[in-house]
């Protein structure tokens, strides 16, 4: 699979886990509220995340040394991948609640309900500052692992592209469907991510430090590979301590 | 500095939030593969103690997580 494929592949996925969550907040806000406000809301947040992403990609690709680069960009991958595999793995085991949208949305519109009335006329600007911050708040992190694969591989268009399509799918189904996407299998999505950006940052942070992979860029399916099987096994001892103290404690 | 000490809580919160060792873990992990590298290890052995601590970073977090559900 090229470089390419998987930097497209990887923002995508990222970005959809991640806008499923922001559009909960979306809807929430344009059902109860108003619709052009949360639109024009969303929209700015996605423009100042483009903006981000376009002004320090290009930074970053332009003046900071490639070895550098590699360094900071697998640390940064190293921490957002180990934080999102260890909480699909919790989940999995069933040692963390599962993210419930249909739950999320409805706590969403109670508390909107209980704010100010819409105004008559002209922009709300609860909507606005409600979408706002929730698609800026959820697409930071998108932001950072597409600034991250872009820069390192040179490929900042594709990984923004990845992102951008996911962005419009999501957006789209949710506007369309007007619910939350509550069937998404956000977790098994977050552990796929997880994988790849613990991978990707275990593969540019050992090249960064100065590893001479003996395999070259095959090292990312061997990791990866790796990682899996681990998380795997992960899953099945927390699960299986979890089985263990249910029976001591029905005991 | 009201503003000040709230963007940095708001970094803080959104790389660390409540899991400091999966923070400092990857820092950690690549300063040892750092030093190996220096030391003069082969790309094989430098590569291999890099994995295997990424899984003993992550198997480290999910066992006090665990532990913190238990208490």
């Amino acid at each position: 699979m090229s470089i390419v494929l998987v930097t497209v592949l990887s923002s995508f996925l990222a970005s959809a886990v991640e806008f499923v969550e922001a559009l909960t907040v979306v809807l929430a806000a344009g059902i109860t509220r108003q619709w052009r406000s949360t639109l024009i809301g969303a929209g700015a947040a996605v423009l100042t995340l483009a903006v981000l992403i376009g002004v320090f990609g290009t930074a970053l690709v332009r003046f900071v040394p490639i070895e550098l680069l590699r360094l900071l960009v697998g640390c940064v991958l190293l921490i957002f991948g180990l934080q999102w595999l260890t909480k699909a793995i919790l989940r999995a085991a069933g040692a963390r609640a599962r993210r419930d949208e249909g739950a999320l949305y409805a706590a969403d519109v109670a508390e909107l309900a209980a704010d100010p009335p819409v105004p008559g006329s002209g922009m709300d600007w609860i909507s606005f500052t409600v979408a706002f911050k929730g698609v800026l708040l959820e697409g930071l992190e998108v932001a950072f692992i597409v600034i991250s694969f872009g820069s390192t591989s040179r490929q900042l268009g594709p990984a923004a592209l990845g992102a951008a399509a996911a962005a419009v799918l999501v957006m789209t189904a949710g506007v369309l469907l007007r619910r939350p996407l509550a069937r998404v299998p956000e977790n098994g999505l977050k552990f796929v991510v997880g994988l790849m950006l613990t991978s990707f940052g275990a593969y540019w942070g050992g090249e960064g430090v100065g590893i001479d992979w003996p395999t070259g860029d095959l090292t990312i399916l061997g990791l990866l590979i790796g990682f899996a099987v681990a998380s795997l096994l992960a899953v099945r001892l927390v699960a299986s301590g979890r089985g263990v103290r249910r029976a001591a404690g029905a005991a | 500095m009201r503003y000040l000490r709230a963007f940095g809580r708001f970094w803080w919160d959104f790389l660390v939030g409540d899991r400091l060792e999966l923070f400092l873990g990857p820092i950690a992990v690549l300063a040892v593969a750092a030093l190996l590298v220096r030391w003069g290890a082969s790309g094989l052995v430098a590569g291999a103690v890099l994995f295997g601590l990424v899984i003993v970073t992550g198997a480290l977090s999910l066992a006090l997580v665990v532990a913190a559900g238990r208490r």
